[in-house]
């Protein structure tokens, strides 16, 4: 049929529009989280403006007018960066374990794990760090000297944060493709470990990518393990055991302080640049994951 | 003769593509009227259209008419550029019954399964919808099998059973026509039997439009039979209805000429 | 090699469970002599301090009262639009505005907490320079900000659970003449029932557990029962961050353990709940779907 003779006349349904009061609360929902960055954003606005006492410096000394975020945002950046480096192969390492393990004696214990992973999705951070406050930073203290508090005691813990979170992406994006591959694989004489290794790892960049990304988004984020651990000195680390300050501790620090009008400049600056970097991650994991239904029933 | 479903140039589109190409088609308000074709020809679509439930599936479009007698003569049901708007959508839905292809029992009691959508789409009194339940089983031959455990489960019922539930639920609500999409397609033999004898004694009662696989079911049930083929209508039979041989041919030449094109 | 790789991998998991099991086994060493009514009322006797009519000074349960609070004002706050957009998502939204939506709540989940906390501090410095100029950080803000937090939850695991009903539901239904809405509220939304209810207690446990939201919004050390919507209150986490930086003798820290293992605990509790009713509902659901199709 040619394609002017298609039918035009369009079967509407009023009925099936959705009513006053979904509409509203869907448009609430929006504006909620557009309320939240533009809230931020007009905030911060003046701490790009302000002559003399920018954020953007390495400094901060308060007393004497230098209010820096810089070394906040390296200290972020290197927790960040060694909780991934940290967490990421040996989250891969688990979900390359839990799919491949084949002994029969072991079945139960993955069935068990894998609750054990959910579960460990949601221990609070707060809880996390007070046990590390008192396990860990003695232990690290032995072995560095100093106070204990540093980076490295802050990232080893935050790196157990974002595991379980890595893990379930992982298993997810890595559980079908084998599973596709298994019976005629298997078939061939090969183990799933080498139908893992051979066959769906060097097709599953994308995941391995997504996972990454969202370890690091939740390790730029978090605030209390770094907080209550990393000792929260104001300066540019110069090694993993000293004391460092990261832009969500800096900010939990100053609001408490409300040192006033200068440090609000910082405090509003940091918030947005946590803001659009997370916003940016988020971005980047809906690129990585085009398949998913968007919108779609 | 009178009437019960009248289909005029109509055409439907949803928004890949055109399924129904310029029908033209009648149901005598007597009788089982049946649509036989190869799948993917357009009668689920048809049948879909009779009471617009194509709509729930996503956007389409129409051009043409169809009209149907809902009890006051044949009135349009959907909208046209002169004349009244036609009913609303869910009036028109409930007065024409459907039956699906696989038993659609909802997920509630077999009691509850009728009895809801009588509360809900025709506001009835508890009473009154006690009336109907017992009433309407045992149309479809329900009611002994089932009067103990009404409270149960509604998907615990074999298929037959669960078919005939369906066909309980749509005679509860009053409908002026009924719609049979395959009813016995999913049915081992014995409960295919039991439902087309149901449908041949409902017949008496209700215009009936089934779309059927079965050439021989297709010859055993039908007034009226329609081949339909790539959205359109190729043949219609009134009088002197072809053999379950003929009709297994009829689908098979279309077939093999759309082949050869 | 290839025989030795598998058995190495099995090192991962173990040392994970390790290190977990150091940690719980220390907290509860710490934490598990503490569990008492004293933990919670110190030595105020528990009756008259659950009808407030004495304060508590060093129990925890001002701080237990202010998290019950903060958690149920939250809900109360982002049950309707959580709840609703999610139904809207699943049933009404053309691709366009459901892909708005998806995109915000995407943005929403991924932003830190602190964030969220830090809305809610500039909210009330914009208050205090123009309209209010006696607005303060209180309850009603912290739970705001939170039901910021957990909308994403509610959100997406009503929609979820929405699309898990299978297609046929819904046809069924119109076939017999119901409206859209009624085919939502009076099948679809009871069917769904027991995986939205797994959606609103994570989201419980999310805004329990949470500590950089209310740092910044409101809450304090030292503010016995909460007492207003627009005053400060206690809550748990904070009292273990507060403890954690501030003890002044072993019996206060012995109780920061025990906040912490108590902590722990509820929200392990919520979430196993949570985990159990929303796998019951997949596994009836599907269930569903297969004698759907077989027969």
């Amino acid at each position: 049929m040619p394609k002017s003779d298609l039918p035009t006349q369009p079967s509407h349904d009023k009925d099936s529009e959705a009513g006053f009061w979904l509409k509203l609360a869907s448009l609430l929902a929006v504006l909620g989280v557009v309320a939240l960055c533009a809230m931020i954003v007009v905030a911060a606005i003046p701490a790009f403006f302000s002559q003399g006492q920018t954020p953007f410096e390495w400094s901060w000394q308060p007393y004497q007018g230098h209010f820096g975020v810089l070394p906040m945002c390296a200290a972020t950046l290197l927790l960040a960066l060694l909780a991934l480096a940290l967490g990421f192969p040996w989250a891969l390492a688990i979900v390359i374990w839990h799919l491949t393990e084949e002994a029969p004696a072991l079945s139960w214990a993955k069935k068990a794990f894998a609750l054990f992973i959910r579960l460990l999705t949601t221990v609070p951070t707060v809880v996390l760090s007070f046990a590390a406050v008192f396990l860990l930073t003695p232990l690290l203290r032995l072995a560095f000297g100093g106070t204990g508090f540093c980076l490295l005691g802050a990232s080893l813990m935050v790196s157990l944060l974002i595991l379980p979170t890595m893990v379930l992406v992982l298993e997810s994006g890595l559980a079908a493709r084998l599973d596709a591959l298994c019976p005629h694989g298997l078939a061939l004489g090969l183990s799933r470990y080498q139908l893992l290794r051979q066959c769906v790892l060097p097709q599953s960049r994308r995941t391995l990518i997504q996972a990454a990304v969202l370890g690091f988004g939740r390790a730029l984020g978090d605030t209390l393990l770094p907080l209550m651990l990393a000792g929260n000195a104001p300066k540019l680390p110069s090694s993993f055991t000293e004391s460092a300050r990261t832009l969500s501790a800096h900010m939990a620090l100053v609001t408490a302080n409300e040192v006033g009008g200068a440090a609000y400049n910082s405090l509003f600056a940091a918030g947005l640049l946590l803001l659009g970097t997370s916003i940016g991650v988020t971005l980047i994991l809906r690129k990585l994951a085009p398949n998913r239904a968007r919108g779609k029933k | 003769m009178q009437l019960a479903v009248l289909v005029e140039n109509f055409s439907l589109a949803f928004a890949d593509g055109a399924i129904l190409k310029n029908i033209n088609f009648s149901a005598p308000s007597q009788g089982i009227s049946v649509l036989v074709g190869r799948s993917g020809s357009g009668k689920t679509t048809l049948l879909r259209s009779l009471n617009r439930l194509n709509e729930t599936l996503g956007d389409t479009t129409f051009s043409g008419r169809i009209r149907l007698d809902l009890g006051a003569g044949l009135e349009d049901i959907y909208p046209q550029k002169q004349g009244k708007a036609p009913r609303p959508v869910n009036e028109i839905r409930r007065l024409v019954g459907m039956v699906f292809q696989s038993p659609h029992v909802l997920p509630l009691s077999i009691a509850e399964n009728i009895a809801m959508p009588l509360r809900v789409v025709r506001k009835l009194r508890s009473d009154e919808i006690t009336e109907r339940l017992e009433q309407c089983l045992n149309r479809v031959g329900l009611w002994e099998e089932v009067k103990h455990r009404l409270d149960s489960c509604a998907e615990h019922l074999s298929g037959g059973q669960k078919q005939r539930l369906c066909l309980a639920r749509a005679l509860a609500l009053d409908p002026t026509l009924l719609l049979l999409d395959e009813p016995t397609a999913s049915l081992d033999v014995h409960a295919q039997a039991s439902i087309e004898e149901l449908l041949v004694h409902l017949s008496e009662r209700y215009p009936i439009v089934l779309v059927s696989h079965n050439p021989r079911q297709a010859s055993r049930l039908a007034r009226q039979l329609t081949v339909m083929e790539d959205g359109k209508i190729v043949e219609n039979f009134c009088q002197n209805l072809p053999t379950p041989q003929v009709i297994s041919e009829l689908l098979k030449e279309h077939n093999t000429n759309e082949l050869m094109a | 090699m290839n025989k030795l790789v598998p058995l190495l991998l099995r090192l991962a998991p173990l040392l994970l469970i390790l290190v977990c099991a150091a940690l719980l086994a220390f907290l509860l060493q710490r934490g598990l002599g503490t569990f008492s009514p004293a933990l919670l009322f110190g030595n105020v006797p528990p009756l008259k301090a659950l009808l407030g009519q004495e304060p508590v000074w060093d129990g925890l349960w001002p701080a237990c009262a202010g998290t019950l609070c903060l958690v149920l004002l939250t809900q109360a706050l982002s049950l309707i639009p959580g709840l609703g957009c999610g139904i809207y998502l699943a049933e009404y939204a053309s691709p366009n505005k459901a892909s708005i939506i998806n995109l915000s709540m995407d943005i929403l989940a991924g932003t830190p907490s602190i964030v969220m906390g830090l809305f809610g501090f500039t909210l009330i410095v914009f208050l205090r320079k123009t309209f209010l100029p006696d607005a303060n950080t209180s309850l009603l803000l912290s739970a705001a900000c939170l039901s910021l937090l957990v909308l994403p939850v509610i959100v997406s695991t009503s929609c979820e659970a929405l699309r898990a009903l299978p297609q046929e539901l819904r046809i069924t239904a119109a076939a017999l003449g119901m409206k859209k809405a009624a085919i939502v509220y009076k099948l679809l939304l009871p069917q769904a029932s027991r995986g939205i209810a797994a959606g609103l207690i994570l989201a419980l446990a999310r805004a329990g557990e949470d500590t950089a939201v209310i740092m910044l919004t409101g809450a304090v050390a030292n503010a016995g029962l909460p007492a207003g919507l627009f005053d400060k209150f206690e809550a748990l986490p904070f009292a273990i961050y507060y403890t954690c930086g501030e003890y002044q003798n072993a019996e206060e820290l012995a109780r920061g353990f025990g906040a912490a293992l108590l902590l722990l605990l509820l929200s392990v509790l919520l979430v196993l709940t949570a985990h159990f009713l929303q796998r019951r509902y997949l596994r009836h659901r599907q269930g569903y779907h297969a004698t759907g199709r077989s027969c």
